[in-house]
């Protein structure tokens, strides 16, 4: 058999290691940031670039597509060449992969801080980077595919499955929640309203959690645990059965992040099943993990690798058990909009992904620089900060969350809420906001030791640019063989095993949202419901760019509770025209949805709102909300009020013929009467200030199903 | 079916029958513990009692709205029975109505819109001075704090205070606040109240 020469690129994976270290630093770094905002507002700063509706998207974003994204890019072209004896596709590929991910960060920074949003959670990138992140996935997908047809190796090693459904996914994923109309260079507006875009969102949301954080990170704990621990993998069987429940599985339970919220019974239904059917599939990637550590565990002890890869399955188990628990409608009505999900998502995140990620590089950079680790004790130390650090921030958000919710639905004898007040819970629970800043100061530190430690190891040794390899020529002949199972044939066939991970992916998705899209009786309209007037609309932006929805919902659910300190709960029809919807996912402050409801705990006069935006401390001396003074100074641009008008129109919102002509007109009548309103009170603002528009927007919310309105 | 697997390659040591080379790695094939099967079963099994529950009776009330509307009948009914105060207060003396009165106008929110002393700011008017726009009685303060006055920027207290806590408000205003004069009171509005 002809024995083939060849080399494993090792250049680009080191370019990814470093990028990974870089932007973890960087993500961290502002994940203590905003630790610190909710705490001790005064880290907002003053200004408009740092105030935490703004830089909360930022570490959300670093942590996952900055840090966990190289980190995964570097796994993945380390260990497919190997799995599949061959040299990545392409090589310009590689780099255009690198270079271009890398500028969609910086991109994705600046643009974050200045404003430019979709307003959608771990979608928040406007419309030309969506694009260039579509380039460079597609990139990234074919560099992957091109390496499987081209392998040395007849049949494509588990690791590799999971890699394919990652580039799927995502790919499917992106593509239909991007889908925008655009205004401007970096303004648009998703082409989905209301409950449509809320599922067509946390569909995404969701499988952003399952596609970039999940199935990576099971295909690269198949090579990298197996490798350090130097075990056999615990079950094939298993692999294949959970590889397909979960890829299957998780499509469609996306809905889990919209219960009791202002959708149709069936869609939550969806969400609530497909979620608990997850437990089982998600345990088989921690259960062949764990039993492939047998009769290792004496490594585990010695190797900080496999005590992170440890960790890291322990906290894949929990999470993959409590994200369950929590799609139950009565656990969610407890974790929704509390700090419970922000714990459930840091043990997943710090645990699973971080533990992974140092567990792969501790064993990874070593190997490729062929060095021996530069300290064995430093890495142990990080381990128990990273641990400890995981604890102290977890815990206290627990508490925290349970505390919050005990607190906001207790009822005194007479019936009346004993806590009226939001900020009354707010303040119960600002200790714990201080503990975690300490769990993430722990973390952090560890993760600096980390970043030394691998410095030092790679100034140390030396990279191979492109190390020799050989392999025979594959020689398949593509026939079925007798006694050959169907997935065994799959696994010599790349472009069937594509195709079969395709169709997986897909069912979920258009049972979901073409129904939501099509069937009318889906979305009940309120005829009482009219769209946004122009300056409401230009509020509207201006709240979508200044990240409001990070700290405030649009979304009082069914519950006595809710109704009882907000008014009115939501209904489907009310959001029709909501381009972007912005319910939101966790109440840092009170819900807005009925502050333009009169009479409501939460409307409050125009002046009320003036002071409240320049001043907020007055009005409440305990408040952590930071202060808007630029409002009053920021102007609107009102030559793009036609064009947004005309957007609008195009999506389908029933402004008459030839709005866009009169709507600056309009614009400006409906901002005289604020205007003078804040006069009356002794304020002087110009019409076209971001403030006038912002408080007519929020008088719009609520306001059209509010009695004050039916008179 | 598990037992066959079970029996061929439970524990064959470090084999497989699968030729390739990863890198090294080998599979093995354990097949995969009957509990984790268990559970991925009675997973399903929910999965279709919950949808049994919900949809397949054509006229149960399980949808969202129902629900509430269920749940939110029964709190009405335990909750009438409750005292809505009043009554009690005639047992307790001015003194006492006008210290948590205070710590109520200092701690539910007032001083946001009426000045920590009561002096008046933008959003609201001076409770210090005599001049008033909805009426000086005792009754009229009592009836502003309850029902606020929304359109102009008062909030309504009824749901988040009791009639006695809005009761001692009103005596801690009227004996407390009036004629404290207070620095840099807000200039009156209304009429003068003789
Ligand atoms: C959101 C701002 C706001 C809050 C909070 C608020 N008020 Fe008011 N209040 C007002 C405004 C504005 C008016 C004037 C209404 C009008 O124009 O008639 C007012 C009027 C009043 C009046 C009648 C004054 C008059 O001249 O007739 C009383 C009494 C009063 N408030 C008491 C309270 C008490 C007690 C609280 C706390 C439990 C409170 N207010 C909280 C804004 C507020
Ligand atoms: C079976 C697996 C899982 C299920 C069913 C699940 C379920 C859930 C639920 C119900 C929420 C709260 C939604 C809400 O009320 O707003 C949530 C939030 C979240 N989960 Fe999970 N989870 C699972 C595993 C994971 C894993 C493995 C990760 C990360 C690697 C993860 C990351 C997140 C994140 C980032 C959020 C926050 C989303 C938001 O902003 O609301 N989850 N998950």
């Amino acid at each position: 058999m002809e024995v083939q020469q060849f080399n494993y690129d090792n250049k680009i994976v080191k370019y990814f290691i470093m990028a990974t270290l870089i932007w973890g630093a960087v993500a961290l770094l502002v994940g203590l940031l905003i630790a610190l905002q909710l705490a001790f507002p005064a880290f907002n700063f003053g200004f408009e670039y740092t105030t935490y509706g703004r830089t909360r998207p930022l570490h959300t974003n670093a942590v996952i597509f900055a840090f966990i994204g190289n980190a995964m890019f570097a796994g993945v072209y380390h260990s497919l060449q190997r799995v599949l004896k061959a040299r990545l596709f392409n090589d310009v590929i590689s780099k255009i992969h690198f270079w271009g991910w890398q500028i969609i960060i910086v991109l994705a920074a600046l643009t974050l801080l200045s404003g430019f949003t979709t307003g959608k959670e771990y979608a928040e990138l406007e419309w030309p980077i969506d694009i260039l992140i579509a380039l460079i996935w597609v990139a990234f997908g074919v560099n992957m595919i091109g390496t499987i047809l081209t392998r040395r190796v007849k049949h494509i090693y588990a690791s590799v499955w999971w890699y394919l459904a990652t580039f799927l996914g995502i790919a499917v994923l992106h593509i239909v929640n991007s889908i925008e109309l655009p205004v401007s260079i970096l303004k648009s507006y998703p082409i989905y309203a209301g409950a449509q875009d809320a599922v067509v969102q946390w569909w995404y949301g969701h499988n952003a959690v399952a596609f970039f954080l999940t199935t990576p990170w099971l295909g690269l704990m198949y090579y990298y645990l197996p490798k350090a621990s130097n075990r056999p993998i615990y079950s094939y069987q298993l692999s294949i059965v959970h590889f397909w429940t979960l890829i299957f599985l998780y499509m469609w339970s996306g809905p889990h992040h919209l219960l009791y919220q202002a959708l149709p019974d069936w869609v939550q239904a969806l969400g609530v099943t497909f979620s608990v059917m997850l437990i089982a599939p998600s345990w088989g990637g921690m259960i062949n993990g764990l039993m492939t550590l047998r009769g290792a565990w004496d490594k585990v002890r010695d190797q900080a690798e496999l005590k992170f890869m440890v960790v890291a399955l322990t906290a894949y188990g929990m999470a993959t058990f409590e994200g369950p628990m929590m799609s139950l409608k009565t656990v969610n009505s407890i974790s929704h909009f509390t700090d419970w999900t922000i714990a459930h998502t840091h043990i997943a995140g710090m645990g699973w992904n971080g533990g992974m990620i140092f567990g792969m590089l501790y064993w990874l950079v070593p190997k490729l620089f062929r060095t021996p680790l530069y300290s064995k004790k430093l890495a142990n130390t990080h381990f128990w900060l990273a641990t400890l650090g995981i604890l102290l921030f977890a815990i206290p958000l627990y508490w925290a969350g349970i505390t919050q919710w005990l607190m906001l639905r207790q009822y005194n004898a007479n019936g009346l809420l004993t806590y009226p007040s939001f900020l009354e819970t707010t303040t119960q629970i600002m200790p714990m906001y201080h503990a975690r800043i300490l769990g993430g100061l722990l973390f952090f530190s560890g993760f600096l030791l980390f970043m030394y430690n691998m410095f030092k190891t790679v100034l140390a040794g030396n990279l191979v640019d492109n190390e020799a390899a050989e392999a025979p020529v594959l020689t398949d002949s593509s026939a079925r063989k007798a006694g050959e199972t169907f997935h065994r044939m799959m696994e010599r066939k790349g472009v069937i095993l594509v195709v079969a991970v395709l169709l997986a992916l897909v069912v979920g998705g258009i049972v979901e949202i073409i129904p939501m899209m099509k069937i009318e009786s889906n979305i009940p309209k309120i005829a009482a419901v009219t769209p946004y007037t122009p300056l409401e609309l230009a509020g509207r932006d201006i709240y979508v760019s200044n990240g409001c929805y990070n700290c405030h919902s649009q979304q009082v659910r069914p519950l006595r509770w809710e109704t009882d300190r907000y008014g009115e709960y939501s209904k489907i029809g009310e959001f029709v025209y909501d381009h972007p919807f912005q319910w939101g996912s966790r109440r840092t402050g009170p819900d807005l949805a009925r502050a333009g409801w009169v009479g409501s705990s939460t409307y409050k006069t125009a002046i009320w709102h003036f002071n409240h935006f320049t001043k907020p401390k007055e009005i409440n001396p305990q408040t952590i909300m930071p202060a808007y003074p630029w409002f009053t100074a920021n102007t609107v641009d009102l030559t793009m009020i036609p064009v947004k008008i005309r957007a609008m129109q195009t999506l389908g919102v029933p402004y008459p013929k030839d709005y866009d002509q009169k709507a600056v007109a309009d614009y400006k009548d409906q901002a005289e009467k604020i205007v003078a309103e804040l006069k009356a009170s002794g304020v002087d603002v110009a019409a076209d200030k971001e403030i006038i528009a912002m408080i007519a927007y929020l008088h719009k919310l609520g306001k059209d199903i509010s009695p004050a309105n039916q008179k | 079916m598990a037992n066959k697997i079970n029996k061929t390659t439970e524990n064959t040591s470090e084999e497989n029958n699968h030729s390739d080379d990863f890198d090294g790695i080998k599979e093995l094939h354990n097949p995969a513990p009957n509990w984790i099967i268990l559970v991925f079963l009675a997973t399903i099994g929910f999965s279709l009692l919950y949808a049994v529950r919900y949809f397949g009776f054509p006229d149960n009330k399980k949808d969202q709205a129902s629900e509430y509307a269920q749940s939110s009948a029964e709190f009405d009914k335990t909750h009438s029975q409750l005292p809505q105060g009043g009554g009690s207060t005639a047992t307790v003396s001015q003194e006492e109505l006008i210290t948590s009165g205070a710590q109520l106008f200092a701690t539910k929110g007032c001083i946001a819109c009426h000045g920590l002393k009561g002096e008046g700011n933008a959003v609201g008017p001076n409770l210090t001075d005599n001049f008033w726009l909805n009426g000086c009685s005792q009754e009229n303060l009592i009836h502003m704090i309850s029902e606020g006055k929304p359109e102009k920027g008062m909030t309504p207290f009824k749901t988040m205070l009791t009639q006695d806590e809005i009761k001692s408000l009103s005596v801690f205003i009227l004996k407390k606040l009036v004629g404290s004069n207070p620095p840099n009171g807000k200039a009156p509005q209304g009429v003068e109240c003789k």
